[in-house]
């Protein structure tokens, strides 16, 4: 399973990326499509989702909605228009990232 | 079949969050849906769990802060959000005419101080703590309205209280802003000070006005978008 130190700098692409692709989700959504496509090596915990969302929501990257779901509420996540923009941001940021630090870790390839 | 939590067993992890120290509603139906779900899917993997024991396994697997960690957040988020609002309102408020209507409200005051300035120092003060106090009264009594809204089996949201600490907050750097002004010039006015002064008491009243009417509207489109089935939405506007 991958380190939670590696994952945290990563949580809010993840969530963005996975909003972009499949319109709205809810918090235990996301939890579980990454575990689904990470085949169980990446497992996302509630302390460090709950708070990345909030979070996101608060800078206007995320709306929320609120709907009636049998006996009880659940809160639906969507990007907002800046939030849109803020995908393709963070995901080039993160692929030049990655392409940096494969220069570190495989010199002789790169 | 699948295993599907009645309405006693969701109430229970309702009052379970609560014993927990999630105090706010808003806060806690988000991570209510979020155990359900964890719990339904532990009692259909192994059909001999019980409701409690699949409920022990998830909190469990929370962590000690868990529950703290997420409402500091969201707390965090709703003081921002509401930040963004006031700023919201004077970028709309401070524009042309009503800025032109502003300067001259400010120039109604100004020379009021010049008429007050030859009365005893006792009494100019009062005039003064009286001006700066009123809309700070008008603020506590309304957002303290909100904050003993009208909300189903006293419910407490989150949204709410951070709206009525907002006030509060906005209410207490305006006077330390105008306790800054008037001990700069330990009570002797300036013209200088005096113009501050005015304008001070000014954007005091704009803000005010924003409080008491701009603010509980707003409140109730986010109340009534997310948690209608909790609140009593015709009295809450008027009701302040």
């Amino acid at each position: 399973m991958i380190d939670s130190k590696l994952l945290r700098g990563s949580l809010d692409t993840i969530i963005l990326k996975l909003l972009d692709e499949h319109h709205e989700m809810y918090g235990y959504e996301i939890t579980q499509k990454v575990k689904e496509l990470t085949s169980g090596e990446i497992k996302i915990t509630e302390g460090a989702l709950y708070p990345a969302l909030h979070r996101l929501e608060g800078k206007g990257i995320l709306s929320t909605d609120v709907r009636s779901v049998g006996n009880r509420m659940r809160k639906y996540y969507t990007l907002t228009e800046s939030g849109k923009t803020e995908v393709t941001t963070q995901l080039n940021a993160m692929s030049e990232f990655f392409n940096s630090l494969n220069l570190i870790l495989n010199p002789k390839i790169a | 079949m699948e295993n599907k939590l009645n309405d006693k067993q969701v109430q229970d992890i309702f009052d379970f969050t609560a014993k927990k120290y999630v105090l706010y509603y808003d806060v806690q139906l988000e991570l209510v849906d979020h155990i359900c779900l964890r719990v339904e899917e532990l009692m259909n993997q192994k059909e001999e769990l019980s409701f409690e024991e699949a409920l022990h396994k998830t909190y469990k697997s929370l962590g000690v802060f868990g529950f703290t960690k997420i409402q500091e957040e969201k707390s965090i988020q709703m003081n921002k959000y509401w930040g963004r609002k006031t700023l919201q309102y004077l970028t709309m408020y401070l524009k042309p005419p009503r800025l032109l209507m502003i300067l001259l409200i400010s120039l109604l005051l100004y020379n009021s101080l010049l008429v007050i300035q030859d009365l005893s120092e006792w009494l100019k003060v009062s005039i003064i703590v009286l001006i700066s106090l009123m809309p700070i009264l008008m603020i506590l009594s309304h957002s303290w309205k909100w904050k003993n809204g009208h909300m189903a089996d006293n419910k407490r949201l989150l949204i709410v209280e951070s709206l009525f600490n907002h006030c509060v907050s906005l209410m207490a750097l305006m006077q330390i802003g105008f306790q800054i002004v008037i001990q700069l010039g330990s009570y002797t006015l300036s013209p200088w000070l005096m113009a501050l002064i005015s304008l001070l008491v000014t954007l005091q009243y704009v803000l005010t006005y924003a409080v008491v009417h701009v603010f509980p509207v707003w409140l109730q489109d986010d109340l009534q978008k997310d948690y209608a089935h909790l609140i009593d939405i015709k009295d809450y506007v008027t009701g302040c």
